[in-house]
């Protein structure tokens, strides 16, 4: 299956879900999407800065989720392809975190909370997340989040993401299946509430080797649009639910004050 | 003055005048017995024949006996009786006189005297019936010229009840060469009307015939001289059909060896026609109370009639008798208090001590003048027959024993008495008297109703007879109707010698059962928590049993039996090994010596069930023995008390509380008991635990995680008991979701957390107290379950057969504080505690930091089961740090700053709180 009949598939699924269910189910959370390029200057090497918050009306837990799309702006290019020049292995990630990892992996970083049901209470976990390159699965560029928190819990937990192709007006997208984890068996899974995170060179140093020395060096990223839209450069996420429910969400980056100056 | 010694002074006096014309007699063979005869006038059984008994001394050709007669005896066949009071008597005096009527003439005395050159012609005397002399039953006597001949009728006492007929100190004036006499049957009767003299000196009245040839006139008859009286029998066959060859025996002796005797034996015909013979027997058994589950005097009344007439056939002598009373009513404890035993040589002798007596015997018998009365013991036991029943009577020189043996049904203790081979003594009432009061040797059923006794009766002619008597039982001795169902109301009471907290004391336990009520079978005593028994402290009783003194931790003592006065008996109590599933148990051991009677060993075994989870003591018996050796033991009272030193050690937390139980009757029924149960002094116990905690250095985040051990000790002694722990944990150490995710669910531990799956297993804990030999040890699991629940750290110890459940809760705060709590830990003295939350893959905490540069403290709060508090925090130690970082870690701690570096390292502190 193309990238592009893959979107297709994803938009109507959720436009099926939407129609499908019920109307308390539709309202039961609601979702703030931030993204943008920064710096967003077009052509210019970037980093994408990507944050969703999921708040319900009395302020429990949302649904868990089980997957998100995020789509970027048609005509952002990785091409340069040096975000990631290096791969971490899935199982030294699982066993022994980011750190064992090559730097020249690490495509990113963030921070997430997390809301674990744990008994009598709701324990809000902060985690901090790295973003790191998988070696391909399927022909497709694979990217692992790594969310570890150590209060209240110590947790961690990877879950991958593809970078897909481009279609219509998005182009690029990275779909991520998020497992599902429960801080105590048969309880209420975990929920993602809200999470920051980026995906570029920003804060990022790279190493190479270069006559016998080990020299830093800043990675280059993702490429903004050369053009920027009408409104804006267009970002949209889609939120699959374990509860069933799915939301598409759009928000669009100002176009560069420069640019529309 | 006897008869006979009359006779003897009279003959002498013949001789001192006589005796320069007769010269003293000589004796040139030995003396001795030529022959002896006895017979019948029928064989017939029960039948009234005429007893024709003699013997000749042996003689010189001249017919001179070898010694002159000094005393004769014959022993008539057992089994053949008489009746010396159907006949009318003749006075001693009257006899004297020569004055005995016709009536009083029993038979006819044939002696023959030796006179030097006189043919050896017989002398034919008239036998009378005389009123005994002396204490004999009988005398009989004959007189010629002035020698008068006494024969003195009296009952062997060697238990076979032969009659004896003796001669003592006959005359040596007319040496005697032989003798024979013929004892009427019925000496009324007209058969002997012309053999009955007229008078005492003259004999039967002769008829002359018309004058021969000299002048002389031949006697061709007698007379006839009627009694005068109505005939009745004097003289009876035995019944026995059964006897083979009956003997009578003569004993003689002479003036030249007194005391030596001559004896020969003489055999009769057995009896015949036994089956021609009738009894009618029956008996009335009469409690002195009817009133249910009571001591009772039981009056045991056999009519037996006796057929007098003088043609018929007697009613055959009673031979075996076995009585079988009424269907619960059984042998009463109570008797056996202060009960001896009767040995057989006492019973034969009559000599039974006053101990011994459990009731009164009355025989009569008509043949006697006066009844006969005596007791009823109890006899020495035998290996054979452990019950044994000694009945004696005696009047007149006549003792009646009868020797029975009780069996008791070993399942309902129905007690059946056998009397066999009772003397061949006719009698037509025996009358038994049990004692009643406490000590009476049998109680009343349980329940009420008709009560059967029945006898089964058997005679010497082979005749049998069943024969029954019904009383009622009831509620109160006066008709009172009983309740459907019997009442089970036991009384209960337990508790602690000693009130104060944290003692040792011994530990006194009563059950108590009334009259009337269900008895007790099973008991089951739950302790409160708290209140321990320092197993550690004694040597079990291993397997097969035989318990030392060791063992013993207490004694016990049963009251046993209805009434005002149980039987006490007395044991002891040992702690055994594992019994039914249960860690422990206990072996009551109780000789059951009743009186004279060894009924074994009464063991009863309890299982001590150890709750798993406060640690209390249920004490559960088997059933308790309903009957023992055939004596329903109607246990009435249960006193136990557990002394031995130190074994027992009260609760060091002061709640009013329950020593609980529950009773179970014989029936079934069971009801539930409670006594108050309180110690007092709790707050005035000190309470002095200890914390500390360890991990390593290599605690990590991810991977194997981190370990933690926790101790918690407390000094022995009186000192309160820990109640309940919880510590809160450094930053530094946290859960891991990982390792929660895989907490097991509740619904696969209703009580065994050990079927969770390995993954859920997070430590061990070892707990060490010295109430057990064994540590205590076992794994901890992170347990689930569900809904709001916290997480649990669950966990069953175990050592010595002993299971504990510590189940504690792990919390998380909101800010994100880490704690555990084990509250509600049993009320026991806790030497040390050990949890252990290792490294490893399924490691419940993991490390957020170097704990080698700061492991933090655990804050920790301890509460004494009297409700002191010890707070404070410790430390956690780091072992396996790399030298000098535990160094740098302070320097850098000093150089930041209490602030920046947590606080300083401290000992608990401990701070109480009431």
């Amino acid at each position: 299956m193309s990238a592009t009949s893959r979107l297709g598939t994803v938009v109507a699924l959720t436009a099926v879900m939407l129609v499908t269910l019920p109307a308390h189910a539709l309202a039961r959370q609601t979702i703030k999407l931030d993204a943008r390029f920064q710096p967003d200057r077009p052509g210019s090497d970037t980093t994408i800065v990507v944050g969703f918050r999921i708040s319900t009306p009395r302020g429990d837990l949302p649904s868990p989720l089980i997957g998100i799309d995020l789509l970027l702006p048609a005509g952002t290019f990785d091409v340069q392809n040096t975000l990631g020049s290096r791969t971490c292995d899935p199982r030294t990630l699982e066993e022994a975190g980011p750190s064992e990892c090559p730097a020249n992996a690490v495509m990113g970083h963030g921070s997430a909370v997390v809301g674990v049901p744990f008994g009598p209470q709701t324990l809000y976990e902060q985690t901090r997340l790295t973003l790191l390159m998988l070696p391909l699965t399927g022909g497709h560029t694979t990217v692992a989040f790594y969310a570890e928190g150590i209060a209240p819990l110590i947790t961690q937990l990877v879950f991958p993401g593809r970078l897909l192709g481009s279609s219509g007006r998005f182009g690029s997208r990275l779909e991520t299946t998020i497992p599902l984890v429960s801080g105590l068996p048969e309880a209420p899974d975990v929920a993602l509430v809200n999470l920051q995170a980026t995906i570029g060179p920003k804060g990022l140093t790279y190493y190479k080797h270069a006559h016998g020395k080990v020299i830093p060096y800043s990675p280059k990223g993702f490429i903004v649009p050369s053009r920027c839209p009408a409104g804006g450069f267009p970002f949209a996420m889609s939120f699959i639910f374990e509860d069933g429910v799915a939301e598409f969400v759009h928000t669009v980056a100002p176009c560069p004050r420069s640019r529309r100056g | 003055v006897s008869i006979g010694r009359t006779a003897v002074l009279l003959a002498g006096l013949v001789i001192a005048s006589l005796a320069s014309l007769a010269g003293p007699a000589r004796a040139e063979g030995s003396f001795g017995v030529t022959s002896f005869s006895l017979s019948y006038g029928s064989t017939q059984a029960g039948a009234h024949a005429d007893l024709t008994t003699g013997f000749k001394l042996d003689t010189n050709p001249s017919g001179e006996p070898y010694g002159q007669l000094k005393d004769a005896q014959v022993d008539l066949p057992s089994g053949f009786v008489g009746n010396p009071l159907s006949v009318p008597r003749c006075t001693a005096s009257e006899f004297e006189l020569f004055a005995c009527q016709p009536a009083a003439q029993i038979g006819v005395l044939r002696i023959q005297f030796y006179v030097e050159n006189a043919p050896p012609e017989p002398v034919s005397l008239p036998v009378y019936n005389l009123t005994p002399i002396g204490n004999h039953l009988a005398t009989f006597a004959a007189s010629f010229l002035f020698v008068k001949i006494a024969m003195s009728v009296d009952m062997s006492q060697d238990g076979r009840y032969r009659i004896e007929v003796s001669l003592r100190d006959l005359t040596t004036l007319l040496p005697i060469a032989g003798s024979s006499i013929t004892i009427w049957a019925v000496p009324a009767s007209p058969t002997h009307d012309r053999e009955r003299s007229r008078t005492q000196t003259g004999g039967p009245q002769p008829i002359y015939g018309p004058p021969n040839e000299s002048g002389e006139r031949e006697v061709i008859g007698y007379e006839p001289t009627p009694a005068g009286v109505s005939a009745t029998p004097l003289l009876t066959n035995s019944t026995d059909c059964s006897s083979s060859s009956p003997t009578g025996t003569l004993s003689v002796d002479s003036w030249q060896a007194p005391g030596l005797y001559v004896s020969m034996t003489a055999t009769v015909p057995p009896p015949t026609g036994c089956t021609q013979l009738r009894i009618a027997p029956s008996i009335a058994v009469t409690p002195d109370t009817s009133q249910r589950d009571t001591p009772a005097g039981y009056d045991i009344n056999m009519s037996y009639p006796l057929d007098e007439a003088p043609y018929d056939l007697a009613t055959p002598a009673l031979r075996n008798a076995v009585f079988t009373l009424p269907s619960g009513t059984s042998f009463s404890p109570g008797m056996t208090i202060g009960l001896v035993a009767c040995s057989d040589g006492q019973f034969a002798a009559n000599e039974c001590p006053n101990a011994s007596k459990v009731g009164s015997a009355i025989v009569t018998s008509p043949l006697l003048p006066d009844q006969l009365t005596g007791t009823i013991n109890i006899g020495t036991p035998t290996p054979s027959a452990r019950y044994r029943v000694f009945v004696s009577a005696s009047a007149d020189n006549v003792a009646f024993h009868l020797s029975g043996v009780a069996h008791l049904d070993p399942l309902t203790g129905q007690v059946t008495v056998t009397f066999d081979e009772a003397p061949q003594l006719p009698f037509d009432a025996l009358h038994l008297q049990l004692f009643g009061g406490a000590g009476a040797a049998f109680a009343n059923p349980l329940a009420c109703g008709p009560a059967t006794t029945t006898a089964q009766l058997l005679s010497y002619g082979g005749q049998t007879a069943s024969t029954t008597s019904t009383f009622t039982v009831d509620a109160d001795g006066h008709g009172g109707t009983c309740s459907q169902i019997t009442p089970f109301s036991p009384g209960f009471s337990a508790g602690t010698i000693s009130p104060v907290a944290g003692a040792a004391s011994p530990l006194e336990l009563s059950v108590s059962r009334g009259d009337g009520q269900q008895n007790l079978s099973a008991l089951t005593v739950q302790l409160p928590p708290g209140l321990l028994a320092m197993l550690s402290q004694v040597p079990l009783c291993e397997e097969p049993l035989s318990c030392s003194q060791a063992s013993r931790i207490g004694s016990i003592t049963l009251g046993a039996g209805a009434g005002s006065e149980p039987l006490e008996l007395s044991g002891g109590v040992y702690l055994t090994g594992p019994y039914e599933g249960a860690p422990f148990g206990l072996s009551i051991v109780i000789p059951a010596i009743a009186g004279p009677f060894d009924l074994g060993t009464i063991t009863v075994r309890a299982q001590i069930v150890i709750d798993p989870g406060d640690l209390h003591l249920t004490i559960a018996s088997d059933p308790l023995p309903q009957i023992i050796a055939g004596i329903p033991i109607r246990l009435r009272t249960i006193d136990l008390s557990i002394d031995r030193t130190g074994f027992i050690v009260t609760p060091t937390s002061c709640p009013p509380r329950a020593i609980d139980g529950t009773l179970t009757s014989a029936q079934g029924t069971s009801v539930p008991v409670s006594t108050p149960f309180q110690i007092l002094g709790c707050p005035w116990l000190p309470f002095a635990p200890k914390l500390a905690a360890f991990t390593r250095a290599r605690a990590r985040r991810r991977g194997n995680g981190a370990s933690l051990t926790i101790q918690v000790s407390a000094p022995a002694g009186a000192f309160a008991d820990i109640a309940s722990v919880a510590v809160t944990l450094p930053d530094t150490l946290r859960p891991r979701l990982a390792t929660t995710q895989q907490a097991c669910l509740a619904r696969t531990l209703p009580s065994d957390p050990s079927s969770c799956p390995d993954a859920s297993r997070v430590g061990t804990a070892t707990v060490r107290t010295p109430a057990l030999t064994s540590k205590l040890a076992g794994s901890v699991y992170l347990v689930y379950r569900g809904g709001d629940a916290l997480p649990e750290l669950d966990m069953v110890l175990q050592g010595g057969g002993v299971a504990v459940r510590l189940d504690g809760t792990l919390g998380v705060s909101k800010k994100g504080a880490t704690s555990a709590a084990f509250r509600a830990l049993p009320d026991v003295p806790i030497s040390s505690f050990e949890l252990q939350l290792p490294e490893g893959g399924h490691s419940l905490l993991g490390a957020t930091a170097n704990v080698c540069a700061k492991a933090g403290d655990v804050r920790y709060t301890i509460v004494a089961q009297n409700g002191d508090r010890a707070r404070g925090a410790e430390r956690i130690a780091v072992t396996g740090c790399p030298k000098g970082a535990a160094t740098r870690a302070a320097a850098r701690r000093r150089s930041s700053g209490p602030s920046a570096g947590g606080p300083p390292p401290r000992r608990a502190i401990m701070r109480a709180r009431r």
